[in-house]
């Protein structure tokens, strides 16, 4: 592996405060470094092109039987993205559901270098494991979901805060998880007897305990475990008008557990997810409306959160979630295909096709909404861009919601055909803030990679990974709020994606295959807790499960290039 | 002699693994837990082994060295403008990846069982959809079984017990909380042992489902008897199925190989759907052997399609009926054929059999077989799950661990390294040329 | 203003290959324009291998300016190739021989003839334009993509021969027409457009269908329980021509909430007297 010099090139480093300067980028062994010998080096020519770190997707699905069904559900979305083999590539398909090679090479040829895959049940973690070695170029970590898991809900039940804790860490050590999902907590219990949540402080059958209780009690618990990642959910009443007083009421029910912010940056212990799906107003399907003025006020005056976005781009797409009922009312609604897999004493998962139209209002709705939290969010630091792909839109979609955030044209000439009831009952045609690049990488780099814990990437200090992406726009000529098509253009295939200190892009081409890494975390609990907790899991497995433990548990040896990250537990 | 416990059996589509094995001198003696049918592939397993690599020469299969083999199914292969890579039900996921690998890399199709099997259910996904669930949903919650087409008692003979009728779960104490409804064209050991048994005619199940849904709907039936059934009993089926806290349908070949086929499985999807209104309802198909599942699980994932994957021109592209290897056979389009731990010559259509052996056959497998007695090259493997480790999926999609419980035959080794050999000189024979 | 039309004719070689052959580039849209030569070094996929048309092909003739004026003649049995006249706008095909998998696949406008059988899929996912078949076809006729959920749209197809199963299936428009016998489940999911089986179908005719109508001629066997009898019709209307009857129109598919009509011929069918009791 030869040393790299990236010269000359607009750099964007907003967590080592650089703004847009001229500076060189020395790599060398995977690393940025202070600098190499330019003469022993590959020397990149950057003038009049931007620097950036490479991509930090917090949440996109990915990987595992979820995602694996949907790509079953679909041939007909695969017959639309055909990709042949090339002498670097293998053969894949796809548009929502890409198959595995296909997602990381698109990925990467968008300046991507770390997608986290946000929800699979612990059960099924062998599975996703697998894919995540099939999905080459970024690194990788999947979120196991809890929030309806009869450990868990029986250890709330129970006041046992300190096993919960312990049975988390458990869980994420031996089916390598990264950081712990909720998913309409308590919600996908009760779908399993055909239901689901009635309020927030109305008890899931047969186990006694609140949704509220399984959010703070587990925002509880990830903070002792001291996770890099907080606590990931997916609220209540997802997709329902009126629903963001559910998302506001989850969010607060933790402010009890807020930190302190560093060097000025809050440092948040629960991460709402794609609230686009959580923000609506109204109270019915004829005067839905977008909620996000009020969670937008929430978040401004509360630094214990963040968010990521969940945008919705209209185009035929899949929606796939945890949250089963939800799924099953959008069968419903809208007579489309239908998956449903219920997952014994953990979760269960929904899929159902979706083409969003410009001209249906709730369409219309949802894609004002997530637009509206973005823009109405003062601090980007809280605010991470994601379309929840595939739900609001697929992944190869974010230069042009990028594009959305940073020009004001661009969001007028997009919604000239949009629903006008819509448009005259919500408040984004009169926003006029435009994200600068800095906010941009923020959202898609910096703060990411802040939010997960993970130091060395979303920055291009001495230290950090060199994960990085050359982009070819030429800031004196272009003004992203103006020419927003050219910065579309340009996002969408990077000059070069440097991965590892590796070239393995160019041209918006992948020209080097390489595998990537597969986190997970290890928190270390007290030894007698640990041994007393996981003895307590022995006894109750064989009468919630159908396997044995010992074949639960995920060996590090099928894991591709496996990187535990360790932190020591408060308990 | 060696314990090992928590093995996986790789035999049917359970995947059951709490079997403990015995082992003396690299002899497998006792297999504890284990069905009639797992107990009798890890007892005589190693009977019937093909003692070592052979090429036909003039009409007789020779004893040769396993690099002769792999270069002439190499070279057979390359040369090849539409080779068909088939089976890998019986192998690890591992050997199934570079089965695809390999089958990219050649410019063929892959296909497997499900092809001939519970491929009319894959079909049904992709125009309805699947309400499912994993096998402990059903032993938690299941107050209602149907077995529709499918004898789990001989077919799946710890399914009851583990999964389903007779297993005990959170819920349901086993079947004095359950019903067991059997609908077949015969009174089969599922059938004797259910609750209610309700005999369909051979190649009707199309109508009777037709029947249920329009039943369930409340709406008139406009005769008196479907499939051979009286009116009056389907409507109280669907009084049934209606009135049941958590029903679940287990279906096999009973119902995916008969008149109607995915349009059999498609009308059983759409009702269980329909069902979903107003009760919890889940489908399962009972998977025959034990990694068929897998083999759809990564064929899917790495090509976005489940078998009958045409990667001549370079892209994933499928549908069965263009790209299903019978269909493939029928027109003469194919020009080699690669089987993995199957029996096509046994088991399919005659004419198709026939036609099989006018192109250049090779076979993979640890035993004799009708397949492996005529092909052109035979590779002796080893077994999966017994001789080599590997994943495996259960019927349900649930991936658990096969282990290595013996060493293979000196001459034999894992379908993943056979194949791994034949890419590696594929890809040498390519540079070449 | 009289047009010029072209005839290209494109003679298949002796010994052609027996693996799949992609002929997709056999369009009236892709040959207008083009000369002889470049039609002749167009790449095809044969199997796993990149081949040209002038491989496998004598070609002979001319070529038009616009694809409405192109007419390709295709001489030579291709039961093996696939998607002859694929999402072609104008413009003739004729195949003088077998035709093949994916006839027509996508079709917009423009005429293809076949006159020889061809195989399955037929019209798939055809928005216009008119195929005739002289000839028996395999399954799918005038269908859809798997998981597309949309058969045929517009246009027309005629079957002189027989069909094989699922013929129509997910059809949303357009016309299709089976002088000779269907195999079972025609019209299965359709939602529109109109189906005639001149000859018989041993069963599950229009299953989940939920639009559209089926008009049958000769025998079938049972109807399925999602068809009520409606009424006894004394004629049913194909694509504007009237057919006589008297007919049984039934209702259905139920299972579906459907409102399509299958018309049975009563007299072919006399074992399905036993319906009338149910006439409302």
């Amino acid at each position: 592996m030869h040393d790299i010099l990236i010269k000359n090139g607009t750099v964007f480093d907003p967590i080592n405060n650089i703004d847009g300067e001229i500076i060189d980028i020395a790599i060398s062994k995977g690393k940025i470094v202070d600098k190499v010998d330019e003469s022993n080096a590959e020397v990149i020519d950057a003038s009049n092109k931007i620097v950036l770190p490479g991509g930090v997707d917090i949440h996109s699905h990915i990987a595992g039987p979820k995602v694996n069904m949907g790509r079953l559900l679909r041939p007909e979305d695969h017959y639309r993205n055909l990709k042949p083999k090339t002498s670097v590539k293998r053969a894949g398909v796809g548009t929502s559901c890409p198959s595995t090679f296909t997602t990381g090479y698109e990925y990467s040829e968008m300046g991507y270098t770390t997608v986290f895959e946000p929800a699979n049940p612990p059960l099924k973690m062998l599975h996703v494991i697998d894919e995540f070695n099939d999905t080459p170029m970024i690194d990788k970590a999947c979120y196991p979901l809890f929030g309806s898991n009869w450990h868990v809900m029986e250890y709330l039940h129970d006041n046992k805060e300190d096993e919960l804790a312990a049975y988390i860490a458990w869980t994420l050590r031996s089916v390598k998880g990264y950081a712990c999902k909720l998913v309409n907590p308590g919600g996908v219990e009760q779908w399993k007897w055909g239901g689901d949540v009635e309020g927030l402080d109305v008890a899931v059958g047969n186990f006694g305990v609140t949704p509220r209780e399984i959010v703070k009690g587990m925002c509880k618990a990830v903070q002792r475990l001291n996770l890099p990642h907080s606590i990931h959910i997916h609220a209540n009443n997802l997709g329902m008008p009126g629903n963001y007083e559910t998302s506001i009421e989850t969010l607060d029910s933790m402010r009890e557990y807020a930190k302190e912010n560093t060097n000025g940056k809050p440092n948040p212990i629960a991460h709402l997810t794609h609230v686009q799906f959580n923000t609506y107003g109204g109270t019915n399907w004829m005067n839905i409306t977008s909620g996000a003025e009020h969670l937008a006020k929430y978040i401004n005056n509360n630094d214990h959160v963040s968010i990521d976005l969940g945008q919705v781009v209209f185009s035929d797409t899949t929606t796939m979630t945890a949250d089963g009922p939800f799924e099953h009312k959008l069968q419903t609604l809208t007579g489309n295909r239908w998956v449903n897999a219920d997952i014994e004493a953990e979760t269960g998962c929904g899929i159902v096709p979706i083409k969003y139209k410009k001209s249906n209002y709730i369409h219309a709705i949802m894609w004002v909404t997530g637009l509206e939290a973005a823009l109405m969010i003062d601090d980007p630091w809280k605010v991470c861009m994601t379309t929840d792909h595939p739900n609001g839109g697929y992944f190869t979609t974010y230069p042009r919601v990028v594009t959305w955030l940073m020009s004001q044209k661009a969001r007028e000439k997009y919604m000239e055909k949009v629903n006008k009831r819509a448009k005259s009952r919500t408040a984004l045609e009169s926003l006029d803030r435009e994200y600068s690049f800095s906010d941009v990488v923020i959202s898609t780099r910096a703060g990411t990679a802040r939010l997960l814990g993970l130091n060395d990437k979303g920055h291009l200090g001495v230290g950090a990974d060199a994960d990085v992406a050359v982009y070819n726009i030429d800031l004196n000529k272009i003004d992203p709020a103006i020419q927003y098509w050219k910065v579309r253009k340009a996002l969408r295939r990077a000059d070069y994606t440097i991965k590892d200190g590796e070239i393995v892009v160019k041209d918006g081409e992948v020209v080097k295959s390489v595998p990537g890494r597969s986190y997970w975390v290890d928190s270390k609990v007290s030894t007698d807790l640990a041994k007393s907790v996981e003895s307590e899991i022995k006894e109750k497995f064989k009468d919630y499960y159908t396997i044995q433990m010992s074949n639960y548990i995920v060996a590090e040896k099928n894991i591709i290039n496996s990187s535990p990250i360790t932190v020591q537990a408060e308990v | 002699m060696e314990i090992f416990q928590d093995v996986v059996c790789p035999v049917c589509g359970c995947l059951c693994d709490d079997i403990e094995v015995s082992v003396e001198n690299n002899k497998i003696v006792k297999a504890r837990n284990a069905c009639a049918m797992g107990t009798t592939k890890f007892l005589n397993y190693n009977n019937d082994r093909i003692p070592s690599p052979m090429i036909k020469n003039n009409g007789v299969q020779k004893p040769v060295s396993l690099e002769e083999c792999i270069e002439k199914t190499a070279e057979i292969l390359v040369k090849a403008k539409y080779p068909l890579i088939y089976g890998l039900s019986l192998s690890s996921v591992e050997s199934v990846k570079v089965a695809i690998e390999l089958t990219e890399e050649v410019g063929g199709v892959l296909d497997n069982q499900t092809s001939v099997c519970h491929g009319p259910g894959v079909q049904g996904i992709h125009d309805i959809g699947e309400s499912t669930g994993s096998l402990g949903e059903i032993r938690h919650r299941a107050d209602l079984i149907i077995a529709w087409g499918a004898n789990l008692q001989e077919a799946h003979p710890r399914h009851m017990e583990r999964y389903s009728y007779t297993s005990k779960g959170r819920y349901r104490n086993g079947k004095e909380d359950r019903n067991l409804i059997v609908i077949d064209v015969r009174e089969t050991l599922t059938a004797k042992a259910a609750d209610k048994f309700i005999q369909i005619e051979q190649g009707k199940d199309f109508e009777f489902i037709n029947a249920l849904r329009t039943a369930l709907r409340l709406e008139q039936i406009q005769k008196d008897k479907v499939a051979g059934v009286p009116v009056e009993e389907i409507e109280k089926l669907a009084e049934v199925l209606r009135s049941c806290e958590f029903g679940v349908i287990f279906f096999g070949q009973g119902v995916t190989q008969v008149n109607g086929k995915g349009r059999n499985i498609d009308g059983l999807f759409s009702l269980t759907r329909d069902l979903n209104s107003w009760t919890k309802f889940l489908i399962m198909p009972a998977r025959g052997h034990f990694n068929v599942a897998g083999v759809n699980q990564v064929a899917t994932w790495q090509t976005g399609f489940p078998y009958a994957i045409d990667l001549s021109r370079g892209y994933p592209w499928y549908n069965p009926g263009e790209t299903t290897i019978i269909d493939i056979i029928r027109r003469g389009e194919s020009d080699a054929t690669l089987v993995v731990g199957s029996d096509p010559i046994a088991h399919f259509p005659p004419a198709i059999s026939k036609r099989m052996i006018t192109t250049p056959l090779i076979s993979i497998d640890p035993a004799h077989s009708m397949t492996t007695m005529v092909s052109d090259v035979v590779i002796p493997s080893s077994f999966a799950g017994i001789e080599y480790e590997g994943l495996a999926y259960r019927m349900d999609g649930l991936c658990l661990p096969l282990k290595k419980l013996v060493k293979e035959p000196d001459n034999t080794m894992s379908d993943e390294k056979v194949l791994k050999m034949i890419l590696a000189k594929v890809r040498e024979l390519k540079k070449v040329n | 203003m009289s047009r010029i039309l072209a005839e290209i004719i494109l003679k298949l070689k002796p010994n052609s290959p027996s693996q799949p052959i992609d002929l997709r580039e056999i369009s009236p849209d892709i040959f207008a324009g083009k000369t002889k030569n470049e039609i002749g070094a167009t790449q095809i996929w044969i199997g796993n291998t990149k081949e040209t048309l002038g491989s496998i092909f004598e070609i002979i003739g001319e070529t038009a300016g616009t694809p409405e004026d192109q007419i390709i003649v295709i001489e030579g049995d291709l039961p093996n190739s696939r998607r002859i006249g694929n999402k072609m706008t104008n413009g003739k095909i004729i195949i003088n021989g077998k035709g093949g998998l994916y006839i027509g696949s996508d079709m917009k406008g423009g005429q293809i003839t076949v006159n020889g059988d061809a195989g399955e899929w037929v019209g798939i996912g055809m928005k216009g334009g008119s195929i005739e078949v002289d000839g028996n076809v395999g399954a799918y006729t005038g269908s859809s993509y798997r998981g597309a959920r949309q058969g045929m749209k517009g246009g027309m197809i005629v079957i002189k021969g027989n069909s094989g199963c699922e013929t129509g299936a997910w059809m949303t428009g357009g016309t299709l027409k089976i002088m000779g016998d269907s195999e079972i489940l025609p019209g299965v999911h359709m939602s529109g457009g109109s189906i005639l089986i001149a000859g018989g179908c041993p069963s599950m005719v229009g299953a989940s269908m939920t639009g559209g109508k089926i008009v049958l001629l000769g025998k079938t066997g049972e109807i399925l329980s999602g068809f009520h009898l409606e009424e006894i019709k004394g004629k049913a209307k194909i694509d504007g021509e009237k057919i006589p009857g008297p007919f049984y129109s039934f209702s259905g598919d139920i299972a579906e909430k459907g409102k399509g009509k299958i018309f049975i011929h009563k007299e072919n069918n006399s074992h399905l007297v036993k319906y009338e009791e149910f006439l409302p």
